[in-house]
């Protein structure tokens, strides 16, 4: 089995490298056959990849301990179900998973596009697999997870099979770690597509609006999953981490950031030189910078060049990444160079005061931002090697430096919407902005006369009402002038209003989102802990809250023994409910975790962790903390995946227009072919 | 008749212009008074969960005290004692920190000090911002420059009305195809 | 045995891969056709401004617009249009007299190949001079005026 997947993997290897050669040749002739095989090469390379992959699979769930990534990160006793997790709890196994989904994710583009964008298609292909040379070379040299364990004794070696594996770590056995890795990589591999097409138009000079189209789609689709990791790490570290938070400016949280907010800053531009043909370079850039960013998050948090609490293995292979992304810059930054000439604005602008300054102010907050993080996670290494000191840049840096940007944002989501393009005078502002602003004036008094006096709370509040006006307003407006006109009731207008433009009212459903998400985060300086040591009978006393240990029980199952509080709770001296936060300490890796305890609501959550057993007296330790508003993280994280989904939904107007140019190319082909 | 009416609405929308302006400063004003308000409100009492949260722990978890999820940590026992004296000896946050970066060096504070080189830390995303904020104003103003000298080209050719029948014909075409 | 399947599904990969470049179906030739002719970048930037100018027309009855801004930039708008039009049918008037060149070459080329077979046959080697010359192609025997 380890061969096969090891054979499975060379496979791969050589199909992908075919399907680069083959993909320039054929774009180079313009050959129809070439194109086809290269196309087909890239399909060979997903069942390649997929075999390896069903290999590695076949190798967990047998307990081949054999296998060296197996006995390392698996168990006997590990339920069937993590067992798929094991796949991305190592370096490996990660690696190769990463392989895959790029494998999946080309395949899928080399069959949408078979009678479409066909003179991107073969440098597409060249790209995406150059992209599969590199992860699958990576998985096989640098940390090939088909290994076999042997014993060296005497100048020569044995194979070797422990009687068990060393187990998942257990902060992966967490029914969330099932999917938020699994998102997170659709995410991060996905930016290999929009950069292919990029690239290959770059490389055909069709640098008109075809790539921009096919980007687009191909952008919005990863950097949903992207967001949607963020979110379930987030959700992930809140329940399991222990310390009643769930971000923590940690290197690999901001690894995956970085990309997310190049990506968003490229799916605002993008609409630019989709309405108005300007801004073409710079689109360019920013999808090349999103798969650099996406790459540069692999190395930091692969490498193990930074310190992290995700404490991947240190490993060798950084010098790959380096060499890759290396290539990746040089390449890019030249064959930019030589097409700028090709990349020319259609238009102009008329006014400082427009939809398209509104764009740029919000790309310049975006990549001010991810500069920012960028350099605060950098900056470790750097002082390092200028110094020689070791220095730590954490979360009050990051929060100092990203949180006021984060607000100019905020304020941008609301505001940028209501220019219109080209040009907005005065008076259009005015009656665009008066009412938001009043309501965000009044929310705004309100909270500070109700007590809200932490600046940074009162702002994503006060900003969060007004961008909510702001779009609420959109859809008001809409919704009222698509009644005036057809006689539809208001849930008509406004259903057929976001029917028949899903883009726009998709990304405003996604704006709202991200106030929910700031309304989440104005909580985070009312958040209060308290701490006791704790028997049965015992209470602790918490705001409002009085927490009773009823019962403290320990117990054992095949894969870990645990400790088990029951705290009945009650609040303002009602019964309120009844918790059991769990201590486990797993048997296979010897290492302890929480399993905290949370009763949600959405003002609040009641979050309480057993963090163990205190050494002098015996007693167990008990935290609680009380975190207003975090559900509305959560909340507008969900809003924003359904927002993107419907942005997906190609509208009525769009459909038609596909058809059309559809069968403009298929009488192209026609002409050809005669 | 006619210019009557456009003096009015000349008058009208200056004064809905000096209104709208009057609204933006009532705005802003509120804005810098409520922030002044929040911040004059900030309590200075320093308490052991803020400092813990500036300093990392040193056995290897990679975040800050407050979040060190081992109960049994030393180095979290130790660093929460020390603050813990301190604030008992009246000392504020800032001295705090000294003292504990005399006792285990710069690198337990959880954001480098902002002098010698690590100033650049902190300066640099300042300047990113600026530099960014020049370039998209230059970026604008070279595009409103261009957009006065093509105004007059934009008028120069008159526009056939042919030309425009043919447009709005093609309009209304698009127009019942996706309706 | 597992090894052998995955050895099987890659000869049988490479077959698969290999395919179109022996099949004899299109002799080779067929050319990848263009994502985006000129006329066609033009149709689709007018499609652009038409979606813009619906928009702005939106804009003004939801009163997000004020009539002043509407009025000038459905002007310009119009303005870009009618250039889009107009470069459109200069291309289309372009092409036209392209084709009409064309067809005048292709109607001589006819011609003369079909006079070709009589008047340059070498009647000395017998060689078929495939133009008008004066002397053979082949032997280099003085030919007689066409």
């Amino acid at each position: 089995m380890n061969q096969a997947g090891s054979v499975g993997l060379i496979a791969a290897m050589a199909f992908a490298i075919y399907a680069v050669v083959a993909g320039v040749a054929g774009g180079k002739l313009r050959s129809v056959r070439i194109t086809r095989s290269a196309g087909r090469a890239t399909l060979a390379f997903f069942v390649m990849v997929t075999l390896a992959v069903v290999s590695l699979e076949t190798l967990i769930f047998s307990n081949d301990f054999h296998n060296a990534y197996v006995a390392t990160h698996s168990n006997r006793a590990l339920p069937f179900y993590y067992k798929f997790a094991v796949m991305w709890g190592g370096q490996g196994g990660s690696l190769l998973f990463w392989t895959w989904l790029l494998s999946i994710y080309a395949a899928i583009a080399v069959l949408l596009n078979r009678r479409k964008n066909r003179q991107l298609m073969p440098y597409a292909i060249s790209f995406m697999m150059g992209v599969g040379v590199f992860f699958s070379v990576v998985t096989f040299f640098g940390a090939n997870p088909f290994k076999e364990l042997a014993l060296a004794a005497g100048g020569t070696t044995t194979p070797f099979t422990p009687p068990d594996g060393n187990g998942l770590n257990p902060a992966l056995q967490y029914p969330a770690m099932m999917i938020h890795p699994v998102m997170l990589y659709l995410g991060y591999v996905g930016m290999a597509i929009p950069f292919a097409f990029g690239m290959a138009a770059l490389v055909t000079k069709q640098l008109g609006d075809n790539w921009i189209r096919v980007t687009r789609r191909w952008t919005m689709v990863p950097w949903m999953f992207l967001g949607f990791g963020i979110l379930l790490g987030g959700h992930w570290a809140y329940d399991v981490l222990g310390w009643g938070g769930y971000w923590m400016w940690d290197p690999v949280e901001n690894a995956s950031l970085l990309p997310w907010l190049a990506g968003t800053a490229f799916l605002h531009s993008v609409m630019v030189q989709e309405r108005r043909g300007m801004l073409k370079v710079w689109n360019v850039v920013l999808v090349i910078l999103t798969f650099f960013l996406a790459i540069l998050g692999d190395f930091l948090t692969r490498s193990g060049i930074v310190q992290s609490v995700h404490a991947f293995a240190q490993s060798g292979i950084g010098d790959y990444f380096i060499v890759f992304l290396s290539i990746v810059v040089l390449f890019s930054a030249t064959l930019l160079f030589l097409r700028l000439d090709f990349l020319k604005s259609e238009n102009r602008l008329d006014s400082v005061v427009s939809r398209e300054s509104g764009f740029l102010f919000n790309n310049w907050i975006l990549l001010a931002l991810v500069f920012a993080v960028l350099w605060g996670t950098v900056f470790p290494i750097i002082s390092k090697a200028v110094e020689h000191k070791t220095i730590t840049v954490g979360p009050p840096f990051f929060n100092k430096v990203a949180v006021p940007m984060g607000l100019m944002l905020l304020f941008l989501t609301g505001a940028g919407p209501l220019l219109a393009w080209r040009k907005t005078s005065f008076d259009s502002l005015k009656r665009n902005f008066t009412v938001p602003l009043v309501i965000g004036g009044l929310v705004g008094g309100v909270l500070f006369l109700a007590g809200v006096r932490n600046l940074y709370s009162w702002m994503s509040l006060f900003l969060g009402s007004f961008v909510a006006a702001c779009v609420l307003g959109e859809f008001y407006k809409g919704a009222r002038t698509r009644q005036r006109g057809s006689g539809e009731n208001f849930l008509q207008a406004i259903y057929n209003l976001t029917a028949r433009n899903t883009r726009r009212y998709g990304g405003y459903i996604v704006h709202i989102g991200i106030v929910l998400i700031f309304v989440g985060f104005a909580g985070l300086p009312f958040k209060t802990h308290a701490k006791g040591l704790m028997q049965e009978g015992d209470v602790l006393r918490s705001g409002p809250y009085l927490l009773r240990c009823d019962w403290l029980t320990s117990g054992d199952t095949p894969d870990y023994t645990y400790r088990e509080a029951t705290l009945s709770v009650l609040k303002d001296g009602k019964a309120f409910t009844t918790l059991t936060p769990q201590r486990r300490f797993y048997k296979a890796s010897q290492q302890p975790i929480s399993h905290v305890a949370i009763h949600q609501s959405l003002a609040e959550d009641l979050y309480v962790v057993l963090a163990g057993r205190d050494q002098g007296t015996g007693k167990d330790v008990i935290e609680v903390f009380v975190n207003p508003l975090v559900d509305w993280v959560w909340i507008g994280g969900a809003i924003m995946v359904l927002g993107t989904l419907l942005a997906l939904i190609p509208s009525r107007a769009e459909r038609e227009m596909a058809q059309i140019r559809q069968v403009q190319w298929e009488m192209l082909e026609e002409k050809n072919a005669l | 008749m006619l210019s009557s009416r456009n003096v009015r609405r000349a008058v009208q929308s200056a004064s809905r212009k000096r209104s709208g302006w009057a609204l933006l400063a009532a705005f802003t004003g509120g804005l810098l008074i409520a922030t002044a308000c929040a911040r004059a409100a900030a309590q200075p009492k320093v308490t052991l969960e803020q400092v813990s949260s500036k300093v990392y722990c040193l056995c290897g978890c990679a975040t800050t005290v407050d979040r060190c999820s081992d109960l049994h940590c030393k180095a979290k026992a130790e660093i929460e004692g020390i603050i813990t004296q301190d604030i008992a000896k009246g000392m504020d946050e800032p001295a705090i920190l000294r003292d504990l970066v005399n006792r285990f060096g710069v690198r337990i504070l959880a954001a480098p000090p902002a002098k010698g080189f690590d100033l650049l830390a902190w300066v640099l995303p300042g300047v990113a911002l600026a530099l960014g904020l020049t370039l998209v104003v230059v970026v604008v103003r070279r595009w409103r420059r261009k957009v006065s000298s093509a105004a007059e080209s934009d008028r120069t050719p008159p526009v056939d009305d042919k030309i425009l029948a043919a447009v709005e014909d093609e309009m209304k075409k698009m127009d019942s195809l996706t309706r | 045995m597992f090894l052998g399947l995955v050895f099987v599904i890659a000869a049988a990969l490479c077959v698969f891969v290999a395919y179109p470049l022996l099949s004899t179906q299109d002799d080779g030739k067929a050319v990848l056709p263009v994502d985006m002719t000129p006329a066609a970048d033009l149709k689709r930037r007018r499609m652009v401004v038409y979606d813009n100018m619906r928009d702005l027309e939106f804009e003004r009855q939801a009163k997000k617009i004020g009539e002043t801004d509407y009025q000038a930039l459905r002007e310009s708008y119009r303005a870009e249009a009618a250039r889009l039009m107009a470069a459109s049918q200069e291309l289309e008037r372009g092409s036209a007299e392209d084709r009409f060149i064309e067809n005048q070459v292709a109607a001589r080329r006819a011609r003369v190949k079909a006079a070709a077979p009589a008047n340059y046959a070498c009647k000395k080697c017998g060689f078929n001079n495939p133009v008008p010359v004066k002397y053979c192609g082949n032997c280099g025997s003085p030919l007689p005026k066409a």
